[in-house]
C-alpha cells in the first residue's frame, strides 16, 4: 500500500469514528476514543467540529500546558456564545458570560485568576468540609434505606447547588431558586438549547446574574468571612480590583463549572463502585482509600470530555502541521486512558499510583475549583456508603445524556438505597 | 561557588495561589507551607531536575515559577 492510501483509509476511519461519536448517540464512548487515540497519530480533523480531535495524553497536556501556542479565548463562536444581537436581554447576558476567564489567555486571564488565589487554598477548603457534611447529610435525609430511586434528578442534582450556596451564603428560602438558575444558565452551555429554550434559558440566567449583582453590593457594604467578600477583597496581580461585571461572571462559572460536572461524577462514581464489587469492598472496609477512589474516578470517566483551543501560530501536533488559527478540541476523557501513561488504563484501579490524569486539566487552565471538587467527592461517597451500607444498582440500567459530547453527564443512574 | 551545573529556581511567591501544582510535578524542590503556599526547599536544583523543574513551572496556574540556567539564562 502507498503511504497516500494509507493516509487517505485512516481518514476515512477517523470520519466514521467521529460521526459515531458525535452523532451515533452512544452509551460508552470510551471504545471510540480508544480507537481514534490507536488510529494514526491519535490527531483527527473532524467536519463537524471544524477542528482537530486530540486524543493521546502527551499532546492533550502538552497543549494544555502551553497557553502561548494554544489560545484559550474561544468563547465566541462556541456553543455559550449564541445570542440574537437584535435583542437586548440576550446582549446584556452575553457581555456577562463572555468574560468568564476560561476562556481568557493572559495577562486578563492572570489578572482574574489572582483574585481566586485566597479562595480555594488548603486551609480555606479544610473550613469547608463540616459545611459540606451537613448540606449532604441534609439531603440524604430526604432518602430511607431500602428505596428505590434515580439518584440524578435528586441527590447528585441537588448536592453541589446546595453546597455552593452555602459557600456563597445565599440564604436557605433561595436555595430552589438558585438551582433552577443555575441548570438554566448551565444549559446556554449546550449546543443543543436553541430557539426559544434558549431565550428561556437567558432570560433565567439573567435572574441568577441579578440575584449575584445584589449579593455583590451586600457583601461590599458588610463584608462577611465567605467566598464572595474574599474575592472583592483580593486584589489583582497588578494591585487593581475586578470590574464589576467582571466579578459577576467569575461567579456565574464557580456554578456553571462546579455543578454539574459534580453532578457526573456522583453518577460515574457510584456506576464505578457498582461494576467493581471488589473496589467498593475495599472503601468501604478502609475509608482512607477514599481520596485515591476519587482520583481514579475522575481518571477513568471524567465529567468534562473535551476542552477547545485555537493555534496562535503554525505548529506540528502528532504528525499534522497545523496552520496559525486552527481549532483544536482536546480530550482529557481520551488521554486519561492512554496506555503509554496508565498501565491497564480500562482497569478501576482503586489505589492507583502516580495517577496525574488530565480532568482537571493542566497548566495555568487547571480547574480553580479542584479543591473544593475533591472534597466533595470524598464527603459525598463516605457518607452515601455510610447511610447506605447495601446500596447496590436498580433494577433499570444507567443511561448516560447523549446530546452534549463536551460534557456527557447521567439521564439517569438508579439504584437501591 | 555555585556548582556550574545548577539551576536556580525563584517564585514570587506573593502570587502564589496555592494550587499544589509545582509540588506534584518536582517535589524535592517545592513544598508548602502549613497553609499549602509555596515553599521553595531547593532554589538551586541540579540539572537533572530541568525536566520536573519545567513542568512544575508549566503547572503554575498564575506562572509565577521562574527557571534560570547556571548563567542566569531564563529558561520559561
Amino acid at each position: 500500500m502507498t503511504q497516500e492510501t494509507a493516509t487517505s483509509d485512516t481518514d476515512g476511519r477517523a470520519s466514521e469514528l467521529l460521526t459515531d461519536l458525535l452523532l451515533g448517540g452512544l452509551q460508552d464512548p470510551y471504545p471510540t476514543y480508544a480507537a481514534l487515540r490507536e488510529l494514526g497519530d491519535g490527531v483527527h480533523w473532524s467536519e463537524l467540529l471544524q477542528g482537530y480531535v486530540v486524543t493521546r495524553y502527551e499532546d492533550v497536556r502538552r497543549i494544555a500546558g502551553d497557553h502561548e501556542t494554544f489560545s484559550s479565548d474561544v468563547f465566541w463562536g462556541s456553543a455559550p456564545s449564541a445570542h440574537n444581537p437584535d435583542d437586548s436581554e440576550h446582549l446584556r447576558f452575553i457581555d456577562i458570560a463572555s468574560r468568564l476567564f476560561m476562556f481568557a489567555d493572559p495577562p486578563t486571564h492572570t489578572r482574574i485568576r489572582s483574585t481566586f488565589r485566597h479562595a480555594f487554598t488548603p486551609t480555606v477548603v479544610a473550613t469547608w468540609e463540616p459545611l459540606v457534611a451537613r448540606v449532604t447529610d441534609e439531603l440524604l435525609a430526604r432518602y430511607p434505606r431500602g428505596e428505590e430511586l434515580d439518584i440524578m434528578p435528586g441527590f447528585a442534582a441537588d448536592v453541589p447547588v446546595a453546597v455552593i450556596a452555602a459557600i456563597l451564603g445565599v440564604p436557605e428560602e433561595m436555595r430552589p431558586r438558585f438551582r433552577e438558575w443555575s441548570y438554566a444558565y448551565a444549559s446556554t452551555f449546550d449546543p443543543i438549547v436553541q430557539g426559544e429554550q434558549r431565550d428561556r434559558a437567558i432570560n433565567t440566567s439573567l435572574e441568577l446574574f441579578d440575584y449575584l449583582r445584589g449579593l455583590v453590593e451586600v457583601r461590599k457594604a458588610d463584608p462577611q468571612d465567605d467566598l464572595v467578600s474574599e474575592l472583592i477583597r483580593t486584589e489583582t496581580i497588578d494591585g487593581d480590583r475586578l470590574g464589576d461585571i467582571e466579578l459577576l461572571a467569575q461567579l456565574a462559572l464557580l456554578l456553571v463549572a462546579g455543578n454539574e460536572t459534580t453532578t457526573t461524577l456522583i453518577g460515574s462514581g457510584l456506576s464505578l463502585l457498582f461494576d467493581n464489587p471488589e473496589a467498593l469492598a475495599a472503601v468501604r472496609a478502609d475509608t482512607a482509600l477514599l481520596p485515591s477512589a476519587i482520583e481514579e474516578m475522575l481518571r477513568i470517566d471524567p465529567p468534562l470530555h473535551f476542552v477547545i483551543r485555537k493555534a496562535t501560530k503554525d505548529v506540528v501536533v502528532g504528525d499534522h502541521e497545523l496552520p496559525a488559527g486552527s481549532v483544536l478540541w482536546p480530550s482529557p476523557a481520551a488521554a486519561n486512558r492512554d496506555p503509554r501513561r496508565f498501565s491497564d488504563p480500562d482497569q478501576f484501579v482503586v489505589d492507583r499510583e502516580d495517577n496525574k490524569h488530565l480532568a482537571f486539566l493542566h497548566g495555568i487552565h487547571f480547574c480553580v475549583g479542584a479543591p473544593l471538587g475533591r472534597l466533595e467527592g470524598r464527603v459525598i461517597f463516605d457518607h452515601i456508603l455510610n447511610a447506605y451500607p447495601d446500596i447496590r444498582p436498580g433494577a433499570e440500567g444507567a443511561r448516560r445524556r447523549t446530546s452534549n459530547i463536551v460534557a456527557r453527564g447521567w439521564e439517569t443512574r438508579p439504584v437501591v438505597l | 561557588m555555585t556548582d556550574p551545573k545548577r539551576l536556580s529556581v525563584a517564585v514570587r511567591a506573593e502570587q502564589c495561589a496555592a494550587s499544589g501544582g509545582c509540588r506534584s510535578a518536582a517535589p524535592s524542590v517545592f513544598g508548602q507551607d502549613e497553609q499549602g503556599w509555596v515553599r521553595v526547599l531547593d532554589p538551586n536544583p541540579s540539572a537533572a531536575h530541568l525536566d520536573a523543574v519545567l513542568d512544575a513551572s508549566e503547572s503554575c496556574p498564575m506562572g509565577v515559577i521562574e527557571v534560570y540556567d547556571a548563567e542566569g539564562t531564563p529558561l520559561v
